[in-house]
């Protein structure tokens, strides 16, 4: 607290300036691109696994890695956004199972698949604007908002079926589904071109619509967007239900993957995302974010679990290491913004 | 009332922070044209007055006017709308944005919500091209240097067309060559029938800019007043108050055995090696203007900022960089931030009063109840603590009670050395004199008191000796023959800004 104090005074102390480009290593690698560090230790882990490991390089394994990217890159790209404008959603796992049950009961009250496919979506964009309405609006904690929602829509996913999943394959249309979830056309993977079709959408917004530019201002300085005259809350929520609309889609491909809607998928799914966003490079303070550093993120968390299973580690144990490596992102995170000491 | 179309007023504005009075019924026109030179001490309600106009606090009584038309109170969205501008303290930019976009924030060319980057540049760089700076406006303003983001948000203000325009002590970070700059766009601006309000600490800057120079004071307006007509000694004497209130002088103690001894301290702005002894009952004051360094030789000698030099506590040397040993060594300290750095405004009356305890005791050491009621019981007695009950929250008590709270829980441990940094900022005057008779009494009973003050008649009644600080050197010692005027002219001193203020005025 003093220290705060003493920074305000107008002592001469001094201020964080420009840095000298070029005149340390450290400075250096701070003008690199963020996401750096991951795309290294990413290159080490595949030559690693390449020569470790015979069967890491075969089409199948890649094509399996590639297909286990799909769902976390989508919700990673929302929760790039949110963490854009320095948030986090913490219910997107809940919020997911909730859109795979949205699914199965729209074919259960006989609707066409692709009127299925767009409730599950809407459905998503409103569960995420209902939390985006009650952080921004309501003006409570994103943690706390999104931690309570975590709960009530893990247990709304549960009650229509005591918690039981709801197989689904026989359903009029739910080719359409599947074809989405787990689908190949020609030599390319349906849920793999969905997700990398969302980066990309993700990348032209943030760069080129207003929208985008608002999330960066909110995130950088909300004090400064709201001096501008910018409606502040009206961005959280949108970047709320975008979040949702993503989740949305996700929970479709997860529908045609698993060929069913589950109340139990997700849980945990959070800590996998937000590690890998914060791997790439975005910051957990908000203002700085890489789509293609989340993209990377993703990856690398999708290959360290390839390897941890082909090397022979318990999938028990891969929470540990999910963890540490969240941990050790967000260390890293600090070290980088933290500056010249 | 009718004013010209740009024409600002603040009308009547009083605000109150948790017993704290921040502005104490406040008016002020701004006219078109006219740089307004605001100054006053830390705490006179500068910031906050400043942060009513932008719409950032709301007061508790009081209206903006603009042009006939008032600003309701918090709505920014007004404050945009009628072009009023504030470069704060810190710039409000956005670091990850560009330069042009920073610039044209919250306007930006869209098209069907579609960004145009084109034109967004070329209006960037056509306001940048009209303020007479140089400003690479397709950077990351991240890639800026601290100058140069300051004067980014100046340039949007402008590029916006903003009829009042206030500078914050936008000059407190910048170097001096954008000091320059700076005053360059704010003619243009005030040639451009701007209104302006400037505010620095420094009062060169002050009387080399401003048309009329307003001094605030405890959330008071005391001066208003054309620059012309007025000199820094006397807006120094309005900044830091000269009303007599009949108190007497001190008598001079003889120094008893010196208790504090500081040997060549260097700290922060203090370049120049500090000497100071304080005896056993003895008083010694220390005067300056914010950024004198008043505040540092207190850190420093409490062990809060780096320091070099020796600080000797009755023959014992203490360690720089470390509070737990100035405090066993015996010294107190009371900041000068009571809100932030004194107390935790939430927790309860006791838990205050028994903050040093804490400290100090053993971490799994039972917390007595009974010995808490007590050193409350005890500041009510002695201190005249007014609390409605002791597990109430600090928050509800006046500012006056709350700095007998801080200041009281020094008492229960008796210590040699007690530091007061502005021990009566923001309360009334009752618990002012209760406070002063309070430091009289620690001192008759042999404490060493060193006290720093930005008001002048404090430091006078309360000092057997004056240290008087000026931009971190000594200005002036002065014993019994100190005078108001003395003490004044040491903090103005002879800079050579004087000498400009005197040709402008």
């Amino acid at each position: 607290m003093i220290d705060s104090a003493l920074a305000t005074e107008a002592d001469g102390l001094p201020t964080r300036g420009a840095v000298d480009p070029g005149s340390s290593p450290l400075d250096r690698l701070r003008d690199a691109p963020p996401w750096t560090g991951v795309a290294t230790v990413l290159a080490v882990m595949m030559v690693g696994l390449a020569l470790t490991q015979p069967l890491f390089l075969t089409q199948v394994n890649l094509t399996n890695v590639a297909r286990g990217m799909a769902i976390p890159l989508l919700l990673a790209i929302g929760a790039t956004l949110l963490l854009t404008t320095g948030m986090i959603d913490l219910s997107i796992g809940s919020m997911l199972a909730l859109c795979t049950m949205v699914s199965a009961g729209g074919f259960h009250i006989g609707l066409p698949a692709p009127l299925v496919v767009v409730a599950t979506v809407l459905a998503g964009g409103i569960l995420g604007s209902l939390n985006g309405v009650l952080v921004a609006k309501v003006g409570l904690s994103f943690f706390v908002v999104t931690l309570g929602t975590l709960a009530v829509f893990r247990s709304v996913a549960q009650l229509p079926t005591s918690g039981l999943s709801v197989p689904l394959s026989n359903e009029r249309g739910f080719d359409l589904i599947v074809l989405l979830g787990d689908g190949n056309i020609g030599p390319l993977s349906v849920p793999v071109v969905i997700a990398v079709g969302s980066l990309v959408l993700a990348a032209v917004v943030l760069r080129w619509t207003n929208l985008g530019r608002q999330v960066y201002a909110v995130g950088g300085n909300e004090n400064a967007a709201r001096l501008a005259g910018m409606r502040v809350d009206r961005v959280r929520v949108m970047v709320f239900a975008v979040n949702g609309l993503l989740v949305g889609i996700a929970a479709v491909l997860f529908t045609g993957r698993i060929q069913a809607g589950s109340p139990l998928i997700g849980a945990g799914i959070e800590l996998e995302v937000i590690a890998a966003v914060l791997l790439g490079g975005t910051s957990f303070l908000g203002g700085q974010s890489s789509l293609v550093g989340t993209a990377l993120g993703v990856l690398f968390i999708a290959v360290l679990q390839n390897g941890l299973t082909m090397v022979g580690v318990q999938t028990l144990w891969q929470g540990v290491i999910t963890g540490s490596v969240l941990i050790l992102a967000v260390w890293v995170d600090r070290v980088r913004s933290r500056g010249p000491a | 009332m009718t004013y010209d179309a740009t024409t600002l007023v603040l009308e009547g504005v009083s605000k109150c922070f948790g017993g704290t009075v921040a502005l104490n019924d406040v008016s002020l026109t701004l006219e078109p044209g006219q740089v307004v030179g605001l100054v006053g001490e830390n705490g006179s309600g500068k910031s906050t007055l400043m942060n009513v106009l932008a719409g950032r606090v709301v007061p508790d009584t009081g209206t903006v006017w603009f042009g006939g038309v008032e600003l309701p109170p918090g709505d920014l969205r007004a404050r945009v709308r009628a072009n009023v501008g504030v470069v704060f303290q810190d710039p409000t930019v956005c670091p990850d944005l560009e330069v042009s976009e920073n610039i044209m924030l919250g306007r930006p060319p869209a098209r069907r919500g579609w960004f145009r980057w084109k034109h967004l540049r070329e209006q960037a760089q056509d306001a940048v091209d009209a303020s007479g700076l140089r400003l690479p406006v397709h950077k990351r303003l991240r890639d800026l240097s601290q100058d140069e983001a300051h004067l980014t948000d100046v340039v949007r203000l402008l590029a916006r067309d903003t009829r009042v325009l206030v500078f914050d002590e936008t000059t407190a970070s910048l170097t001096a060559d954008y000091v320059e700059r700076l005053f360059t766009i704010i003619e243009a601006a005030k040639a451009d029938g701007v209104a302006c309000v400037f505010i620095s600490h420094r009062l060169d800057e002050i009387f080399r800019i401003s048309d009329r120079i307003v001094v605030l004071r405890d959330g008071e307006l005391v001066l208003d007043r054309p620059a012309a007509d007025t000199s820094e000694p006397e807006v120094i004497r309005h900044m830091v108050g000269r009303e007599l209130s009949g108190r007497t002088r001190r008598r001079s103690v003889d120094r008893g055995e010196t208790v504090l001894e500081v040997r060549e301290l260097r700290s922060g702005i203090i370049q120049e090696p500090l000497d100071l002894r304080v005896g056993a009952g003895q008083v010694v004051g220390i005067g300056g203007l914010v950024g004198s360094g008043r505040s540092t030789v207190l850190e420093a000698i409490y062990g809060l900022r780096p320091r070099s030099g020796q600080v000797i506590v009755a023959g014992q040397v203490l360690a720089p960089r470390n509070v737990r040993r100035a405090v066993g060594a015996g010294v107190g300290f009371v900041p000068e931030d009571r809100r932030n750095d004194g107390l935790a405004m939430e927790m309860s009356i006791v838990a205050n009063a028994t903050l040093v305890e804490a400290a100090s005791q053993p971490m799994l050491r039972l917390v007595s109840r009974r010995k808490g009621h007590q050193v409350v019981a005890s500041m009510r007695t002695e201190l005249g603590l007014k609390a409605p009950n002791d597990g109430a929250p600090v928050r509800t008590l006046s500012g006056g009670n709350q700095q007998k709270i801080v200041l009281g829980r020094w008492l229960a441990h008796r210590p040699q050395v007690l530091l007061l940094d502005e021990p009566t900022r923001g309360i009334d005057v009752g618990a002012k004199a209760e406070i002063y008779s309070l430091i009289d009494a620690l001192a008759a009973s042999g404490m060493a008191i060193l006290l720093v003050t930005s008001e002048l008649e404090e430091l006078l009644t309360l000092s057997d000796e004056i240290i008087v600080l000026r931009e971190g050197r000594v200005a002036a010692r002065l014993g019994e023959d100190a005078t108001e005027d003395a003490i004044a002219i040491a903090m103005a001193g002879t800079a050579p800004s004087s000498a400009e203020a005197s040709i402008q005025g």
